[in-house]
């Protein structure tokens, strides 16, 4: 019953192939819904189109209080049934892109709705137009002020992938499960990608970090 | 007796306090002056032990200033603490924030602690907030229900941080009545303030701080018509100014 | 569409139910008493407790669930610990549990001005008598819409436990799915039951969310000079 630590290392390659697998699908997923889930946030705030804004709040709604699982399994086992037969890696991508919208949905509206009233007057009152105001206005202090609620939701969509494994996408998760499954040296297979996984976690946090602070902090604190 | 022997305080590099000596006898009523940053309220939260002391000894009644919790309980037990920003807390009753102490230190019986906040909202002026919630009050009437929370230990001592810094000007007198009050009953205090007429009224002993140090200590008229040092000549010229102005 | 099959595996499907529940609600007792305790023992002052604590909180909360599930279930068996499936599960859901709200605690401890902290010492309360009179009280209004939307979310991932094996609701509809050939169907039933727990407590965050957010307003005096900034890492 000894433990190998140096089998995981020997296995480097492998694990680095499912990690680069991880963050591509996440980057992916997180640009699509963060720019899906902005234009979902609209819809939700100005409850208007009129005939857009139910579809959209019950999508948002369904995609937050039902499991990823649950999602993923209902569009790759259910669409065939209708005709409908995805990869498991398409598949796997647009469940968790729109999954994710709904939750950027919600954390943009709840910005937009936090700015306070006095900014779209004084906006509007120097002649910006709605759209100006928006775009120029209250949206860039939107992203400032929900900044780290971005940043979780992002470390939550690279969580997210790792479910995919069940479709056996080839991401980090699936390489563990597969290597332990041919191994059996399932301590250290796992006690490593949790390591690399929290590494991923890490940096994640850490660049969002200084992003805020190149970007929005000079602007923001008192001297 | 409060005695302060050599203390010295430090925030990182800086000095807050240097070599401060200090005697205050039972009955003084004395009021601390002196521009930001001069080290007033360290000296005063120094003496509850809520800054530590780097060098130097601060006795209560003869007892050690020290970082013993059990000691410190005895000591704390004789200095009521008024702060600056008032510290009720927000989920407890008005009667619940004063009765904690009596009820949990003193341990002393529900009939008497009844009588005892009565007596102590009787003697702030707020008996019919009894039940209120500190939210529910205003900024003055939150001060007052300090005073009251600390006057329950039936302290020795009251030492008051800035009492009124934090309130608007309107609320301010009804503070300061209290505190006159609790002057004339013979407490033994230190008053933090920046309201020179009324340290001028109530103080018997004025103390002048700057820099971290005592520069002069005196009885107010001395300090306030005729000071020695030059320090204070200026700072009571620059506070006069503004009262003036603001007329 | 065809329903017709719901009637023949109603039984099954609310046991399954039942589990799910079973699960989340195991998980949420012991992750709080178990993260209530870690969450407090962060802020004291003894480093190699901080230190270590530190460490399981990080790992728990940096690494995806499915993960800590497969290391615990296939890594116990692999060093010779046999325990139960369902205990491994539960042991899992704790753990994480447990992270999360010993997170969510300690941030709301640290958030209490340290004023509260003084005044207490000033009239004499020990450590214990103000954790429980004056701290705890008070992070519990502001720790409840996180709390909440905490067990909403793990109330989901005990879908997770269905790909080692338990015997949840997802685990039992796949045996449904293939019974049936009606997979469509049999995770839209699946996904309305999710919805029918989860929404309810998605409103109840909502209303609590406005409640505080209303009293809020003149609680502590405010420092003019207090930027108020949200905090990263807090998922």
């Amino acid at each position: 019953m000894f433990l190998d630590w140096l089998f995981p290392i020997m296995h480097l390659p492998e694990f680095l192939g499912g990690a680069l697998v991880t963050l591509e699908l996440s980057i992916a997923a997180f640009l699509l819904s963060l720019f899906l889930g902005t234009l979902f946030s609209l819809v939700r705030y100005s409850k208007k189109p009129r005939l857009l804004y139910p579809l959209v709040t019950l999508i948002v709604e369904v995609m937050r209080n039902t499991p990823l699982l649950v999602q993923l399994f209902f569009v790759y086992f259910g669409f065939p049934q209708f005709g409908i037969l995805l990869s498991p890696t398409v598949a796997g991508l647009s469940v968790i892109t729109i999954n994710s919208s709904a939750y950027y949905s919600e954390i943009i509206r709840g910005g937009i709705q936090s700015i306070s009233k006095g900014q779209w007057e004084a906006a509007r009152s120097i002649g910006l137009s709605r759209a100006q105001v928006f775009t120029r206005i209250i949206f860039p202090q939107v992203i400032r002020d929900v900044f780290p609620s971005i940043t979780n939701q992002l470390v939550l969509v690279v969580f997210g992938t790792s479910v995919l494994s069940t479709l056996d996408v080839k991401e980090l998760t699936q390489v563990a499960s597969i290597l332990n499954s041919q191994s059996f040296r399932s301590l250290e297979i796992f006690v490593f990608v949790m390591l690399l996984y929290y590494g991923i976690t890490e940096i994640t946090l850490t660049s969002s970090r200084l992003a805020y602070k190149k970007w929005f902090a000079p602007r923001t604190e008192r001297r | 007796m409060i005695e302060l022997k050599d203390v010295c305080v430090s925030f990182g590099k800086l000095d807050v306090l240097k070599n401060l000596n200090l005697t205050v006898n039972k009955g003084d009523v004395v009021a601390v002056i002196g521009p930001s940053g001069s080290g007033k309220s360290t000296m005063l939260r120094a003496i509850n032990h809520l800054e530590v002391i780097k060098s130097g000894s601060i006795f209560v009644d003869g007892e050690q200033v020290t970082s013993d919790e059990k000691k410190m309980r005895a000591i704390r037990q004789k200095l009521g603490m008024v702060f600056q920003l008032f510290n009720l807390f927000p989920h407890l009753t008005v009667y619940d924030n004063i009765a904690l102490n009596p009820r949990l230190i003193q341990k002393l019986k529900k009939e008497d602690i009844d009588q005892l906040v009565d007596d102590l909202l009787k003697k702030v002026g707020l008996e019919e907030k009894k039940f209120s919630y500190p939210p529910q009050l205003s900024g003055g009437q939150m001060q007052r229900i300090a005073i009251a929370r600390a006057l329950a230990m039936k302290p020795d001592y009251m030492l008051f941080d800035e009492p009124t810094s934090a309130l608007d000007p309107e609320l301010i007198g009804e503070v300061l009545l209290v505190i006159r009050k609790l002057a004339e009953e013979g407490m033994t205090m230190i008053i933090v303030t920046h309201e020179m007429n009324f340290a001028k009224e109530i103080a018997d002993r004025i103390l002048m701080m700057d820099d971290g140090i005592i520069i002069e200590d005196g009885p107010p008229e001395e300090i306030f018509t005729n000071p020695k040092n030059e320090r204070t000549k200026s700072f009571l010229r620059t506070i006069t100014e503004r009262e003036q102005k603001k007329n | 569409m065809d329903f017709s099959w719901l009637p023949r595996y109603s039984g099954l499907i609310t046991k399954s139910l039942f589990m799910t529940l079973k699960l989340s609600g195991l998980a949420i007792v012991f992750g709080m008493i178990l993260g209530v305790i870690v969450g407090v023992l962060l802020t004291s002052k003894v480093k190699p407790i901080k230190y270590i604590l530190r460490a399981y909180v990080e790992l728990f909360r940096g690494a995806p669930l499915l993960i800590q599930l497969f290391m615990v279930f296939f890594g116990l068996a692999y060093i010779h610990i046999n325990i139960s499936l369902s205990t491994t599960v539960i042991l899992v859901f704790t753990l994480y549990t447990g992270a999360y709200v010993a997170e969510i605690t300690r941030s709301g401890i640290e958030s209490i001005p340290t004023g509260q902290w003084e005044a207490a010492h000033s009239i004499g309360l020990n450590y214990f008598q103000i954790m429980r009179i004056v701290i705890l009280p008070q992070i519990i209004t502001i720790a409840l819409p996180s709390l909440i939307g905490f067990f909403i979310g793990m109330t989901k991932d005990t879908s997770l436990a269905s790909i080692i094996g338990y015997s949840e609701l997802v685990k039992n509809a796949q045996t449904v799915m293939t019974t049936t050939s009606r997979p469509f169907e049999t995770y839209i039933v699946v996904g309305i039951l999710y919805f029918i727990i989860c929404y309810p407590m998605s409103r109840f965050v909502v209303f609590v969310e406005d409640r505080i957010r209303r009293r809020q307003k003149g609680i502590y005096p405010v420092n003019k000079t207090m930027v108020k900034r949200e905090e990263f890492g807090s998922a």
